[in-house]
């Protein structure tokens, strides 16, 4: 099964930052907002999307789909890789989607704003992806008139996009943090700088696996430069915070505890036969810590973000091939699991 | 309410291509408005009649950009 480059690849700060996102929300300055415009309007936007194959190319390989057309179980796999929101695998009659081949790129269409460009990155990378999210922005905005307002900016259905229309995340993996209890008392002050902590699966969706999503909420008043910048010295905050919880879990006297516990996560993912996500999840999270910390030598870093989506529902079914029921998919996900950790 | 959202009720972001233009023109436009107003106040009809002309250059830019931009 293919992943998108952002899992495959590490970027800078890789070993707590596992990827950035930049999403600009767009819409066209003739045609009312998705939530208020009719069927054929937005029917008539589907039809011009699927054109802008041709001008996106100097971007890369893009393909154009008509969600409702999306096999059911596909359409939760570009979910469950992040290329599209949960609301967009809803309602689909009028909903598409533009994606890139190397899937960094994904554009969706007829979401709550006619277009929502995002780029993924791996590791901590803001400024490249918000270039390239703006690069393609021109490039749209040269064939598109975008709604913009001298005063409000880029217009957006919802109020709380309005101006930039960005939002740029950072998903972090704060173990350490976690075992030392201090991870609510460091996000709480994330909070207070105006960021949104969420978790892995964006608004509403729990925590799991100590991975967090950092992101701006203010789009208006502050340029795009500024509001990235912000987000970086903040996510710095967190790494060096996350980096300091590491280096105390190796102090002499707790090494021999934080080695024990992430070996008995270990020696669960390696033989256990039954598993849910929630508790891979966890127990993936304590092997990458063992890997960063160099406890666990054998095994690739990549492991928790191959898995994390792996073992996903979807995933794991279009890996079997077939509809599992949920008892059967907890023990596909453990036998996943225990055939990766044993090849790597 | 946006400013109870974003601290703030004035965009000073991006511009969409080619719409830099267009704002770029009309404020400057605007602000020779305002000049020419000045100007026939103080009855210097010589200056007022350049300022009226340079006005009726930017508007008819103004128009080609804005009819370049519904393609």
């Amino acid at each position: 099964m293919n992943l998108s480059s952002w899992m495959r690849e590490d970027g800078p700060q890789g070993d707590i930052v596992l990827g950035t996102r930049i999403r600009l929300a767009r819409n066209l300055k003739d045609l009312p907002f998705p939530p208020s415009a009719s069927r054929e309007q937005l029917r008539h936007l589907l039809d011009i999307s699927s054109s802008l194959v041709d001008d996106l190319k100097e971007f890369g390989v893009f393909q154009f789909y008509k969600m409702a057309e999306v096999a059911d179980l596909d359409r939760q796999l570009l979910m469950e890789k992040h290329l599209v929101s949960p609301d967009h695998i809803q309602n689909t009659p009028t909903k598409g989607l533009l994606l890139a081949q190397r899937e960094d790129i994904s554009i969706m269409v007829n979401e709550e704003d006619h277009f929502r460009i995002q780029v993924l990155f791996p590791g901590l990378q803001l400024d490249a992806a918000y270039d390239l999210a703006s690069r393609i922005d021109d490039c749209l905005g040269k064939k598109l008139d975008f709604a913009f307002d001298q005063e409000w900016g880029y217009l957006t259905a919802c109020p709380t996009n309005v101006g930039t229309g960005m939002r740029a995340s950072v998903m972090v993996h704060l173990p350490a943090l976690g075992k030392v209890n201090r991870v609510r008392q460091l996000l709480g002050n994330v909070a207070k700088f105006g960021l949104v902590v969420r978790g892995l699966y964006g608004e509403g969706s729990d925590v799991a696996g100590n991975i967090y999503q950092i992101s701006n909420q203010v789009t208006l008043g502050h340029t795009e430069k500024e509001t990235i910048e912000h987000l970086l010295r903040v996510t710095s905050q967190v790494i060096s915070g996350e980096r300091q919880a590491r280096e105390y879990l190796l102090e002499s006297g707790r090494r021999l505890a934080i080695e024990d516990s992430i070996y008995r996560s270990y020696g669960i993912l390696a033989n256990a036969r039954i598993v849910s996500g929630r508790e891979a999840m966890e127990l993936l999270s304590d092997i990458r810590l063992g890997i960063d910390l160099q406890l666990i030598k054998h095994l690739d870093t990549k492991i928790l973000k191959e898995l994390m989506v792996l073992i996903r529902p979807a995933h794991l079914q279009k890996y079997m091939g077939q509809n599992l029921p949920e008892g059967e998919r907890d023990r596909l996900r453990a036998s996943l699991v225990r055939e990766k950790l044993a090849h790597k | 309410m946006l400013r109870r959202i974003h601290g703030s009720a004035h965009h000073v972001g991006k511009v969409p291509p080619g719409g830099d233009q267009k704002i770029r023109l009309q404020r400057e436009i605007e602000s020779l408005r305002a000049q020419l107003t000045q100007a026939v106040q103080r009855e210097d009809y010589e200056k007022a009649a350049e300022l009226r002309d340079a006005i009726r250059d930017l508007e008819k830019q103004l128009q080609q950009e804005k009819e370049g931009g519904d393609r």
